[in-house]
């Protein structure tokens, strides 16, 4: 076992373990929403919890025929979403529970009728007195989105299995249980590259960050909550169709971009973001979710993991980024901190 | 005002845009009389930023059920609401955006009905569509997409029983072209002035949210980026306050894009923490702008043609001070990648 950086294997294991471990509780909620009928499904939060539920919502889309939006908590209260109603299922997920429009949010999908199920790192909070279902992982920032995410599918495949959408259900679950010890290897190998790309990186104050698919959310999360939000250096996440649209002529060749490789069938966007990038920037990185072998997972579910195994891998790169640039990923100028 | 001929506008964007509202109401009639289960709106790059104010008008307003898709994700995945009961709308101006013709074809593979808004006719979107609607000109032809957009936005969700006041809005909106030569006549200093304190910002913020969310983000990557090579940052004025305005400080560029719809508190809300750590925020508010004619319930369906006129003049503003033509280009449809 490799050395890892401020690194506690236990507590990962015990916190993916724990957000996996919550599928019994979450299936009988789920069965029950299912006979009860619903027409479609919500994933409400604010900031980063939002922008996480992109996979699962991503999944829906391709594979079922279910309805899925995924929506901003402040903006989703003052918009009137026709399609929001009695029998919409609603998720919230917010890590501290107290996020302020979550948890508005949740009264607002309640006062519409719908069914809302709270996802949370912490019992007894804001958000749980106000949903019908709350389920509690405790997890912090740099274990909360592969515990999201997981928590996310735990929903969107029992949704589907339900509709008959899914067959290969039982097989998935039982992989999945592999996943928490298949990651932690992911980050052991991705050690040395982000301790070199930190290093590299430590005073580039631009990166364009680029992924498509499933795993354009955690693109974008990456941008936007860690490396602008926690280490206040600018970003442009876009996504790799749209990379072609007008963001490439900003490359020249020191600019650095990150790209972010799933393995799903849009792999051939990224693929051609990385033939452009490889000609006219030396300072490409590309992290590709092929490049590791997830002990336990069949080929056929990879593609539905590449969202986790990114923010898993992606996690090293903050955590050196944060020792190399003497900045705490829990520093804030503004948040919090000043009124608005 | 620099590089705007309001006898042009006027023409192009009010009588012969509008000249085309028979027509579009003649294709939405016959594809709500044979029924359908749901509307792709579909682009690459600013013409899927085109789609969304029209994704959000129809989830604000309607029961029907509407996805705004990337062209080249969508041909690429197994879209399960995509079938041939789904009509889908694509926009390109030269009607040959490689991914919009390709992803044409692929819905109508699916045996999707398949609707084309181009510049020019006979091009391979146009052909490739069952039903095209053209401009006819290059010149103006996003802002005629616009109203060509919001006709069909409002006659799908008035035969669907849920825009009632349906004919007095296409009155309205035929008088909306003089209202926006007016806007874009009072805006016209502002942006020169824009233009040249910013000529060598490097870096703005824009912020928008609901109808100019497509706006915000289309002007940040269309004209900044690509058209003026300025790194620039798009955030959704809900998203601003969860990681973006860390980055503020006080030298910062940051741009909001107000408009009048239910999203305003939060656009107010970035411009009350923007106001108290910058100093150079630049307010581009369709508010100020009387347009006359137009009811104040409508106001905000508007909110997106007015925007997208007045920034039009921070372009050529920005061409002027950069000296760096609009048309200037390092890679795209240079080569091949």
């Amino acid at each position: 076992m490799g050395n890892m950086f401020n690194f506690d294997r236990d507590r990962f294991l015990r916190i993916q373990n724990g957000a996996i471990g919550l599928k019994d509780e979450l299936d009988v909620v789920i069965d029950e929403v299912v006979t009860k009928g619903i027409k479609n499904v919500f994933f409400v939060g604010t900031g980063g919890a939002a922008i996480l539920m992109y996979a699962a919502e991503h999944i829906l889309k391709n594979r079922s025929t279910l309805p899925a939006f995924t929506e901003i908590s402040s903006e989703l209260m003052v918009t009137d979403h026709q399609h929001l109603g009695e029998q919409s299922l609603v998720i919230l997920p917010s890590l501290s529970g107290t996020t302020k429009e979550t948890v508005e949010a949740a009264k607002f999908c309640k006062e519409k009728g719908a069914t809302t199920i709270g996802l949370v790192g912490h019992a007894n909070t804001a958000l749980t007195e106000v949903t019908d279902y709350s389920f509690v992982n405790f997890a912090e920032d740099d274990t909360s989105c592969e515990s999201f995410y997981l928590q996310s599918f735990l929903i969107a495949f029992r949704l589907m299995y339900k509709r008959q959408e899914f067959p290969e259900y039982h097989q998935w679950m039982e992989e999945l249980k592999m996943l928490p010890v298949a990651l932690l290897k992911v980050k052991e190998a991705t050690e040395n590259r982000a301790k070199d790309f930190a290093k590299k990186h430590k005073d580039t104050p631009y990166h364009i960050l680029s992924g498509a698919g499933i795993d354009w959310g955690q693109t974008y999360y990456y941008a936007m909550c860690i490396l602008e939000e926690m280490q206040w250096i600018k970003t442009r996440p876009v996504h790799a169709s749209d990379f072609f649209h007008g963001t490439l002529e900003l490359v020249e060749e020191d600019t650095s971009i990150l790209l972010l490789k799933g393995e799903g069938r849009v792999r051939s966007l990224t693929e051609r973001v990385e033939r452009f990038a490889n000609h006219f920037s030396k300072e490409l990185t590309v992290f590709d979710t092929k490049d590791y072998p997830l002990e336990g997972i069949s080929e056929p579910f990879r593609p539905f993991l590449s969202p986790i195994v990114l923010a898993t891998l992606l996690e090293r790169i903050s955590c050196h980024l944060e020792e190399v640039r003497n900045h705490p990923l829990t520093t804030r100028r503004y948040y919090k901190k000043v009124p608005f | 005002m620099l590089k705007f001929d309001s006898n042009l506008f006027l023409q192009l964007v009010g009588e012969e845009g509008m000249a085309k509202k028979g027509e579009i109401e003649r294709i939405v009639d016959e594809i709500s009389n044979k029924s359908f289960k749901n509307i792709f709106l579909i682009g690459s790059g600013g013409t899927v930023a085109m789609m969304y104010p029209y994704e959000y008008i129809f989830k604000s307003n309607s029961s029907l059920d509407v996805h705004a898709e990337i062209a080249a994700e969508l041909i690429v995945m197994n879209n399960h609401h995509l079938t041939k009961d789904s009509v889908c709308i694509f926009a390109s101006v030269t009607g040959t955006t490689k991914e919009t013709v390709a992803a044409a074809e692929f819905c109508k593979e699916k045996g999707a009905t398949t609707i084309g808004l181009v510049a020019i006719p006979d091009t391979p979107l146009a052909n490739a569509v069952d039903y095209c609607i053209s401009t006819g000109r290059e010149k103006h032809s996003f802002d005629t997409f616009f109203v060509h957009l919001q006709l069909l936005t409002a006659r799908f969700i008035h035969n669907h029983g849920e825009f009632p006041d349906y004919e007095q809005f296409t009155k309205e909106l035929a008088l909306l072209p003089q209202g926006i030569v007016q806007a874009v006549e009072a805006f016209d200093p502002r942006a020169e002035q824009f233009a040249i304190k910013h000529k060598e910002t490097g870096y703005h913020m824009l912020v928008g949210a609901g109808n100019l969310w497509g706006n915000t983000y289309s002007y940040a990557m269309c004209i900044l980026e690509e058209m003026q090579w300025i790194k620039s940052k798009s955030i959704h004025a809900a998203e601003f306050f969860h990681g973006t305005l860390e980055l503020v400080e006080e030298d910062t560029s940051v741009i909001l894009f107000k408009g009048e719809d239910e999203t305003r508190p939060l656009v107010d809300r970035v411009e009350r923490f923007a106001k108290k750590i910058t100093k150079e925020l630049f307010i581009i508010d369709t508010k100020d702008y009387p347009l006359e004619g137009i009811s104040e319930k409508f106001r905000k369906f508007f909110s997106v043609n007015v925007n997208w006129a007045l920034t039009g003049q921070i372009s050529v503003y920005l061409e002027r001070e950069r000296n760096h033509p609009l048309e200037l280009r390092r890679y795209y449809r240079k080569m091949e990648y």
